[in-house]
């Protein structure tokens, strides 16, 4: 069986303070808003969640902000530079959780979301029982979430066969209406067949 | 392995690739600044050929159709495709403000899809920094075992413009002159354009096999990796499995002082200082997301003739290095010794690592 739960934590930013896990980053007062969201968001998942055993990026628009700072003030910022890679925010979030790990940063717009799901159930077995499918997204000017998705495994027959928080999922269309429909909801609880 | 192809500044197919990395040729030019302006000084990088009506997706679609033609590719099952890259994609719009609905990456494998009438069952983006092509090899082979796919393309393509050339060379990481991985006065990278296709198969076609691929990313800083090379051993553990150390090494070995002194840790670490090392970058430069599978075809290269290829550029080895490199002028250039398995690693900003591991099916 294959379960998902799912997170998601809103910030501003630039922060307004400075981050109780700064001592766990290095130069984190360099980090872009994407990167640094991650980050955020970790010092809170880790709490709530167990650590997992593949890391999959799904943001939609890859790094596609990052990358017109960087160009828009003059090309020549090595801090700006380094966040125009999209798999680079993943760095800031392993290095609060220090974990260590195999990492896929995933594209497919408009499909990102839903395609990085498919991967991470694809994946899901006893040999790798929790993966997290993580990304961060714009909101508005200056306010962004960070999302996350545990797809985990298990072999037990008593639990209900989707654990998904669907009622918040469909009150926020705005958000997800893009990442997750009822269809791939349904497709992402199957494990596709196998030839072994 | 079922076949490969590519494109790099040596020119068009696999064989001219090879020619100029036995022969160790640098193909690296001052960019044509004509297409797109960049400040003086104008580096050395090793592009393919310029088109002037075509936009950088044009450019890398099209080079990525040609590879494709080169391996002949024919199959009556389920295919996958995945296209892997880092920023070559963004060249043609981050210019013009106006911004891209969509990651730059998928446009040019919709593209490549729509050239090449190929019907994929499934297909995706790897956007892993340099590793991205190792990264790709990696999701392939749970492809190919988890699924009911029976081949699977990898494509990696990247290119060289404004933005690339501003942000190597304002991380200080550009080489003033030459590429010279491994070597004592090493100085930095040098940039490099290529395309290049793999086509892996369930099924026996090829006389070459990937025993395995693995990624690992670690916690310790945006760009440089730790200097201890735990994330790289534990990707090249993961790829190797339990075989035994390869005959050859294809390293990432872009020249810089850091990531070459990493590679040459942990390599002798794991298998001993006797273990032989080579690199492609000298010649054909760094082909960023396309590095990883350039590496793997010169590996398979490698392996298929059974003779290894000297480091373009490099002549004097660094002195604290402990791994056997091979040089053209210096004490490695007579290779002896069978030449049956390869590993390709690789290394990548936010601190991916990976290790690709491949042999002849003898």
């Amino acid at each position: 069986m294959i379960s998902l739960r799912f997170h998601r934590h809103s910030y501003l930013f630039p922060a307004t303070e400075e981050p109780s896990w700064k001592h766990l980053v290095d130069r984190w007062y360099q980090l872009d808003a994407f990167a640094y969201g991650l980050a955020d968001a970790a010092s809170r998942w880790q709490e709530k969640t167990r650590r997992p055993g593949l890391l999959i990026l799904a943001s939609p628009g890859a790094s596609n902000e990052s990358d017109f700072r960087f160009a828009s003030t003059g090309a020549s910022s090595p801090s700006k530079f380094v966040h125009t890679l999209p798999n680079v925010r993943a760095s800031s979030l392993c290095q609060v959780m220090n974990w260590t790990g195999p990492l896929l940063c995933l594209q497919n717009d408009p499909h990102t979301c839903q395609t990085a799901l498919k991967e991470a159930v694809l994946f899901s077995s006893d040999h790798c029982p929790l993966i997290w499918v993580a990304g961060v997204r714009r909101l508005s000017e200056g306010i962004y979430e960070s999302y996350l998705f545990e797809c985990s495994y298990s072999t037990s027959e008593e639990a209900p066969s989707l654990k998904f928080p669907w009622e918040e999922l469909l009150e926020d269309e705005t958000l997800f209406s893009r990442m997750v429909t009822e269809t791939s909801m349904n497709y992402v609880c199957q494990h596709e067949g196998s030839h072994e | 392995v079922a076949g490969y192809g590519c494109c790099s500044a040596a020119g068009l197919g696999v064989e001219r690739f090879w020619q100029g990395l036995v022969e160790g040729r640098d193909h690296s030019l001052p960019l044509d600044t004509s297409r797109w302006p960049v400040k003086p000084p104008v580096p050395l990088t090793a592009c393919t050929w310029a088109e002037e009506s075509s936009s950088m997706q044009d450019r890398l679609v099209s080079r990525l159709v040609l590879a494709f033609q080169e391996i002949n590719f024919h199959s009556s099952g389920k295919l996958g495709v995945i296209f892997s890259s880092s920023k070559g994609c963004v060249e043609d719009f981050i210019w013009s403000g106006v911004g891209l609905d969509s990651d730059p990456l998928t446009p040019c494998l919709k593209e490549f899809l729509k050239a090449t009438e190929i019907h994929a069952g499934r297909s995706l983006c790897v956007s892993n920094a340099c590793a991205s092509s190792h990264s790709a090899i990696f999701l392939a082979s749970q492809w190919l075992t988890k699924t009911d796919l029976t081949d699977v393309l990898v494509l990696a393509a990247d290119g060289v413009g404004p933005f690339v050339v501003n942000g190597f060379r304002c991380l200080g990481a550009l080489s003033t002159t030459r590429a010279r991985p491994f070597a004592a006065n090493r100085d930095g990278l040098k940039l490099g354009e290529a395309a290049a296709v793999l086509w892996l198969s369930r099924r026996e076609i090829g006389s070459l096999r990937l025993w395995g691929a693995g990624v690992d990313v670690e916690g310790y800083a945006v760009t440089r990796s730790a200097v201890s090379g735990e994330s790289l051993k534990r990707a090249i553990s993961q790829a190797q499995g339990t075989r035994c150390a390869p005959d050859l090494i294809v390293a990432h070995g872009t020249g810089t002082l850091p990531n070459d002194a990493i590679e040459d840790q942990v390599f002798v670490d794991l298998f001993g200082p006797g273990i032989r090392v080579t690199a492609t970058k000298g010649s054909i430069g760094h082909t960023l997301g396309a590095s990883g599978l350039l590496d793997m075809i010169a590996a398979s290269e490698a392996l298929r003739r059974g003779r290894p290829f000297a480091l373009a550029n490099t002549e004097v080895i660094d002195e604290s290095f402990g791994a056997c490199y091979l040089t053209s002028s210096g004490r490695e250039t007579n290779f002896t010794g069978p030449l049956q398995e390869a590993l390709v690693t690789s290394l990548g900003f936010g601190g991916v690592h990976a290790g690709v591991r491949l042999g002849n099916v003898s």
